[in-house]
């Protein structure tokens, strides 16, 4: 006959075994991640140029076009741009951390969307984002976000139907879009 | 109820239990992920390896399974951002169970501020049936009677027993998740244990 606690020890060991995690609980948590780290104050780091600037405007809006090249039959386009906040230049116009980038959606279906990830992690969604990052205006969405390092997707989507909110990992989102019938553009963006 | 002999538990992992005070720790690869500056892909190994059991940790810790939902992730989220310190002084999966201990500690706080003290996962508590005199408890009406006899033992008492037989750890890693001597740890689990029989005798009218 098993000992008595050795019973109880065995149960323990049970405990909780039919237990599963709710589905989608790692995107959730990446989400936050991503959430956390848009809400953090972008560095400052104080150039000696900035004290001999005149304090009326201390950051340069040098604006730097870059049009995804897929138009459709219906004029749906993604253009991406950014606010420089920095003085290194990079080849090519790749945006610097700190920059900050703006991903319009245009034309296409009644409904439109502008998804933000980065390393596959939603950072932003309009519409139903915060009022500083989202704006909707006629025929454009347009999602703004703060870039840090790592690699940037800028997801456009547009329907004929009402467009379900993202989850938080760009795949399954992805998928999910196309499967109701949403049409996609996306940019990558790496940022260094 | 004192116990007639208490019995010195040997320091034995269990289950599938990770032997922490070996020379390689099973989540070597998250370390060199860390190292690389992959964070995202060493998080992603976490989850993968340990989602599960943190989570039914946190759901027998807490019986509260949308309490244990919030509480897991937390304690990723929390991983996360102290993965680039991890020093290596203990095992990964016991410096991640010490985030969740005290997560969950910080849970059972706030629950209790807030005043709340119903556990949703015994919200349908049924009074078990009683045996006939002599029959012994079988292995189901033991679980149910388990969960209700570990409610009325202290959190610190019920976190301790949850590590050690649930999730296996050494007392020697339980001092590293509980900040606790292994010895006052083991003194913890030896009490604990015969009072839990009482406790589970008397609530299901049978024998162990």
């Amino acid at each position: 006959m098993t000992d008595p606690i050795e019973r109880i020890e065995a149960a323990l060991t049970r405990l909780g075994a039919e237990h599963e995690p709710p589905a989608g609980w790692e995107a959730r948590v990446f989400a936050k991640i991503a959430q956390e780290r848009h809400a953090e104050p972008a560095p400052r780091r104080p150039r000696w140029w900035m004290f001999a600037i005149p304090a009326v405007s201390v950051s340069v809006a040098v604006v730097a076009a870059i049009v995804v090249c897929w138009p459709r039959p219906d004029g749906f386009t993604l253009a991406v741009t950014f606010d420089r906040h920095s003085e290194v230049v990079r080849s090519g116009g790749a945006p610097n951390a700190g920059d900050v980038a703006h991903a319009t959606v245009t034309g296409g279906g009644p409904h439109r969307a502008v998804w933000i990830y980065r390393d596959d992690v939603l950072v932003t969604a309009c519409p139903g984002g915060d009022r500083t990052q989202c704006e909707s205006s006629g025929e454009e969405t347009t999602a703004t976000v703060r870039l840090t390092m790592g690699k940037y997707q800028m997801v456009a989507l547009t329907s004929s139907v009402p467009i379900a909110p993202p989850a938080g990992e760009l795949d399954s989102d992805l998928a999910r879009a196309q499967d109701a019938g949403a049409t996609l553009d996306r940019k990558p963006v790496m940022v260094r | 109820m004192t116990p007639a002999n208490p019995k010195l538990l040997p320091d034995r992992p269990s289950g599938d239990a990770r032997d922490a005070s070996s020379s390689t720790d099973p989540d070597s690869d998250v370390v060199g992920l860390v190292a690389n500056g992959d964070m995202t892909g060493a998080l992603r190994l976490l989850m993968a390896r340990h989602g599960t059991t943190v989570y039914r940790y946190c759901r027998e810790a807490l019986r509260d399974a949308t309490l244990a939902d919030d509480v897991q992730q937390q304690v990723f989220i929390a991983a996360f951002r102290d993965l680039p310190g991890f020093s290596q002084r203990a095992s990964v999966r016991t410096w991640l169970f010490a985030i969740a201990r005290h997560r969950v500690l910080d849970a059972v706080k706030a629950r209790r501020r807030a005043g709340s003290h119903i556990e949703e996962d015994d919200a349908m508590d049924v009074p078990d049936p009683r045996p006939s005199a002599g029959e012994s408890i079988d292995d189901v009406r033991l679980g149910q009677a388990l969960v209700d006899c570990l409610r009325k033992l202290r959190e610190k008492v019920r976190i301790a027993l949850l590590l050690r037989f649930q999730q296996g750890f050494s007392f020697e890693d339980m001092a590293v998740v509980c900040q606790e001597k292994p010895g006052t740890l083991q003194a913890q689990v030896t009490r604990a244990l015969p009072i839990l029989r009482a406790c589970i005798e008397l609530r299901t009218g049978g024998a162990l």
